[in-house]
């Protein structure tokens, strides 16, 4: 490519240095401190706020997060690969319309969607009226457990999913898959021995992008969890809604080196970000 | 005679209503080199995508050792494929890559592609070495035999890659290997498991003309070792005409000619062959009876073609049977239009009463010279006249 | 010809066993599985249509049939201004987002080995990093420019950190299709005495503008639905549909007009997509016959 246009990146160079790389030293110089906010007159140096990582809320939230992000990433693994795979080996060979199936209903508010979901897994809902005026009668509680946070996650997350993965198979070139049949392997030892570890790719990609949110956010469990289930993403909440910015920097601290691992385990397996769309 | 080893059936395949291979019959053998040769499009690849079984025919069948594998998919089928990209997987090295189709392979079929007893007593001697009394090195558990599997594989896998002349490669990752190392790869990949069939698709297509030349006469020298029929697929008539045993002319899904290269060139059906194989100078004329045709108003003797008197015929003359004459004692005559020094020889294109023809030749001859063309009888083939063109 | 008669081949001779009724009732097996995960992905939507027609307010018990709702969709101030901030952002985000991802996405395509790949795990950044650690730090770098811009919470934080987190979208969308450009193309153009910033705008945008279309609408995507960064990066009162329906959650006040706007974008978006594809597969199918 011409050399010319090597200086259009600069400036989002810079942007992404002054966005997504300066905080990360505000919150580190927070840390060490007591302030007011973000207000560093009255500042000043402690270590005090480490106290905070071997508090017994903290580690419980951190437990949670890190229970509930596992588990709905294992599960959306295998049920997006699922899907995915399924797609892959149907006729339906339109990227495009696949795409938008998945992402449609991401276009209606993400806390919406758990409202909604969550009023349905109450024992009175607008299903079982409707399924009672039939004569049907059903009643399921789950609303405020463990499983009603963990499927509001997997259904949030699992196009994030299902996309990277299918990409990855999308890419597999198909005489591949018939010299592995031709060799002799049958089609479950094809999959097993050719499909699927050319599809690591997308599996790795996605699980980060499920992994992600699920580690950190704070609505879901929020809303589904009717509260009895706390994550960190609510705990940092709580510390920068009480303007207690050093406990939070902290907090938001240890789960932006979780994350940092995460996109250099990304940079390794997909150098130039093939698969992560 | 010659074993049979696939005879396909009155095979016909459509893709949306087009018909890609038409009602095309055809008798392989044992040990034989089959070329598969027509332009893009005539339907040689999916004929060798159906004998792989890749594809199903719509109508006809694909029978291999007197059975109909129709249905049967292509990992059951005796047959090994070489891919038009070689098809390596990349995330397995050399060895790997070639150990991939025995390694798949059910228990039961490697202890009989290794041979039972040949294993056990392989075992059993190793063990005897080892100083166990012949008592206990008789009892062979399947966990030995599946050790002893796995180093035969290896074996078997290392063979193969010195066959291609690749030792010393064997961890490589595959896109660490150049196009010609990938492709002795795809081979040494295909014949470890001792198929009965091997297809090429196209498989020296993207190697430079140095490379090409070096493969036609290894692949050819590999399969008379080996002794395996081959079915070739190629649109290149040079590389057809070196390796063949026999070639199948195709187009639009039918066959235009089998036969050995020597007779394809020599005496080729239709037009079709005749300019697709060579190059060639045709001419419409007419059988006049017995061993006398004429063309271009001139009476000349042939030999051993047999059409109805009076029949129109079309004649093949290939440029390097002409032999320049001088002008005075000739039958026919031109006036050279170009001379263009090829290598070897002169192409020279000369005007005969309004219709160009091409002439080898081993002389310079000068523009505008009149030159005598003279033909021997035995070097002038005739084809039924065919509308098709 | 004389037709010889032959026997089939079965699998058993070469050693195999025949799964053939397995892999059917996998595949059965399968299909119904991935109708039901796709419905899972669809229920809520479901929900909320159900309760869009409901004409009681109670979100536990359907009443009858009614489009009230639908006809005071706007009626809400809070809401409307809520709707109104959402699409001002979003659109300006995803087209500010689109324009210069694409420009930039061609300028780290230009770039040496090492650099691209630099700059691409910066881009990883905002893609991956936890939405409320995203909002924190914008938060805190807007929090730091306060004393120079005393008023700057409102529109211009959101626009900036939607444009943050969309760009990463466009630039990853854009740059494979980049890739594929044979590069003799833009040569060509150049050789010909093609200005670069032409050529971009000539050459290399019509050829990828399959990766920009699904940029931006990955983009707009995200921008629309995002709450968690936009919670932390608004201020005096700039509330998008997002906010103002967690806050509506939180005092139990959520009216069910804002299901019936959800439902109707649905709608609109399913129709534009149906007609965007419908376009296509006509295009296809007239340049196949052609």
């Amino acid at each position: 490519m011409n050399d010319s246009y090597k200086k259009l990146a600069k400036p989002y160079e810079i942007w992404l240095y002054i966005l997504a790389l300066f905080p990360s030293l505000i919150m580190l110089v927070l840390v060490f401190l007591d302030t007011e906010g973000i207000n560093f007159t009255d500042a000043s140096f402690t270590f005090g706020n480490f106290s905070q990582l071997t508090e017994s809320s903290t580690i419980i939230a951190f437990g949670n997060s890190l229970k509930f992000a596992l588990l709905s990433t294992v599960l959306s693994a295998i049920l997006g690969y699922f899907v995915a795979y399924r797609l892959f080996r149907s006729k339906f060979k339109n990227k495009f319309l696949i795409l938008t199936i998945l992402i449609l209903p991401m276009w209606s508010n993400i806390l919406l969607r758990i409202e909604a979901l969550g009023n349905v897994m109450q024992p009175n809902n607008i299903i079982t009226d409707l399924l009672s005026k039939i004569g049907i009668h059903v009643a399921i509680d789950i609303k405020g457990s463990s499983l009603a946070v963990l499927i509001g996650l997997v259904f949030t997350y699992l196009p994030f999913m299902i996309l990277p993965i299918y990409t990855a198979l999308e890419k597999i070139e198909p005489s591949l898959e018939e010299a592995s049949l031709d060799l002799g392997a049958t089609q479950l030892k094809t999959f097993w021995k050719v499909i699927f570890p050319l599809s690591t790719k997308g599996i790795v990609t996605g699980s980060i992008m499920v992994f992600l949110p699920c580690l950190s956010g704070f609505a879901i469990p929020e809303i589904l969890g009717s509260g009895n289930i706390v994550l960190i993403g609510n705990v940092i909440d709580q510390f920068f809604r009480n303007m207690n910015y050093n406990i939070g920097a902290l907090l938001a601290l240890f789960i932006m080196i979780l994350i940092l691992g995460a996109i250099f385990l990304v940079q390794k397996v997909d150098k130039e970000g093939e698969t992560l769309l | 005679m010659q074993k049979v080893i696939i005879e396909l059936q009155d095979i016909v395949k459509k893709y949306d209503n087009q018909v890609i291979v038409d009602h095309l019959n055809l008798t392989i053998y044992e040990n034989e080199f089959l070329t598969l040769l027509g332009p893009s499009g005539c339907g040689k690849t999916t004929t060798l995508r159906m004998i792989a079984g890749f594809e199903k025919p719509d109508e006809g069948n694909v029978i291999i050792n007197g059975k109909i594998f129709n249905d049967l998919p292509a990992y059951a089928r005796p047959i090994n494929t070489v891919f038009q990209k070689y098809a390596l997987f990349p995330h397995l090295n050399v060895l790997d890559n070639v150990a991939f189709g025995l390694r798949n392979r059910s228990f039961k079929y490697l202890l009989s592609f290794f041979g039972e007893n040949n294993l056990k007593e392989e075992i059993e001697k190793e063990k005897i070495e080892k100083g166990i009394s012949i008592e206990k090195a008789k009892k062979i558990n399947s966990l030995e035999l599946r050790k002893k599997i796995n180093e035969k594989i290896i074996q078997a896998a290392k063979e193969s890659i010195e066959l291609v002349k690749l030792s010393g490669f064997e961890k490589r990752k595959i896109d660490q290997m150049s196009g010609g190392q990938q492709q002795r790869i795809a081979l040494a990949r295909a014949i470890v498991n001792r198929p009965q069939i091997l297809l090429l698709d196209e498989p020296l297509s993207a190697l430079d003309l140095k490379l090409r030349e070096n493969m036609q006469y290894e692949l050819k020298e590999i399969q008379r070792k080996l002794g395996i029929t081959f079915i070739f697929v190629t649109h290149d008539q040079q590389e057809a005409m070196t390796m063949s045993d026999r070639i199948v002319v195709m187009k639009d899904g039918m066959i235009q000619q089998l036969g050995t290269p020597k007779n394809i060139y020599n005496e080729p059906n239709n037009r079709f062959v005749a300019t697709f194989i060579g190059e060639s100078n045709i001419i419409r004329g007419s059988y006049i009876e017995k061993n006398k045709i004429s063309f271009m108003g001139t009476v000349f003797d042939c030999m051993g073609y047999t059409f109805k008197d009076q029949e129109s015929v079309d004649i093949v003359i290939r440029p390097e049977d002409f032999d320049i004459i001088p002008a005075e004692n000739a039958k026919l005559t031109g006036i050279v239009t170009s001379c263009i020094f090829r290598g070897v020889y002169y192409e020279i294109c000369a005007d005969v009463h309004g219709m160009e023809f091409v002439i080898h030749a081993y002389e310079e001859i000068e523009v505008g010279k009149e030159i005598g063309l003279k033909v021997d009888p035995y070097e002038i083939s005739l084809m039924k006249v065919t509308d098709n063109e | 010809m004389e037709q010889k008669h032959y026997e089939v081949a079965t699998l058993k001779e070469y050693g195999y066993k025949d799964y053939h009724i397995l892999q059917t009732i996998f595949k059965i097996f399968g299909r119904i599985l991935v109708a039901f995960i796709v419905m899972m992905l669809y229920f809520s939507i479901f929900i909320i249509f159900l309760q869009s027609i409901n004409s009681s307010k109670s979100v536990t018990h359907f009443e009858h049939f009614t489009l009230k709702w639908y006809l005071e969709m706007f009626d809400n101030r809070q809401m409307r201004l809520a709707i109104q901030h959402t699409l001002i952002i979003s659109a300006s985000a995803t087209l500010i987002s689109t324009v210069l991802g694409t420009i930039i996405a061609v300028g780290i395509n230009s770039l040496e080995k090492k650099k691209r790949q630099r700059i691409l795990l910066l881009n990883n950044i905002p893609l991956l990093n936890a939405d409320i650690v995203t909002g924190i730090s914008l938060m805190l770098v807007f929090s730091c420019l306060l004393p120079i811009f005393p008023y700057l919470f409102g529109w211009k934080t959101l626009l900036i950190a939607h444009m943050f987190f969309t760009l990463p979208y466009v630039i990853l969308s854009v740059l494979p299709k980049l890739r594929e450009i044979d590069p003799n193309l833009l040569d060509a153009a150049l050789d010909l005495g093609v200005k670069p910033r032409r050529a971009l705008f000539k050459v290399i945008v019509p050829a990828v503008k399959a990766g920009i279309f699904s940029g931006a609408l990955l983009a707009f995507t995200m921008s629309f639905d995002d709450f968690v960064v936009s919670y932390y990066t608004t201020g005096n009162g700039f509330d998008n549909l997002s906010i103002w329906i967690y806050g509506s959650i939180g005092r139990n006040s959520l009216t069910p007009a804002v299901y019936s706007f959800n439902t109707m974008i649905t709608i609109i978006t399913v129709l534009f997509l149906l007609t965007v594809h419908g376009f296509q597969t006509r295009r296809m199918k007239k340049n196949g016959k052609m």
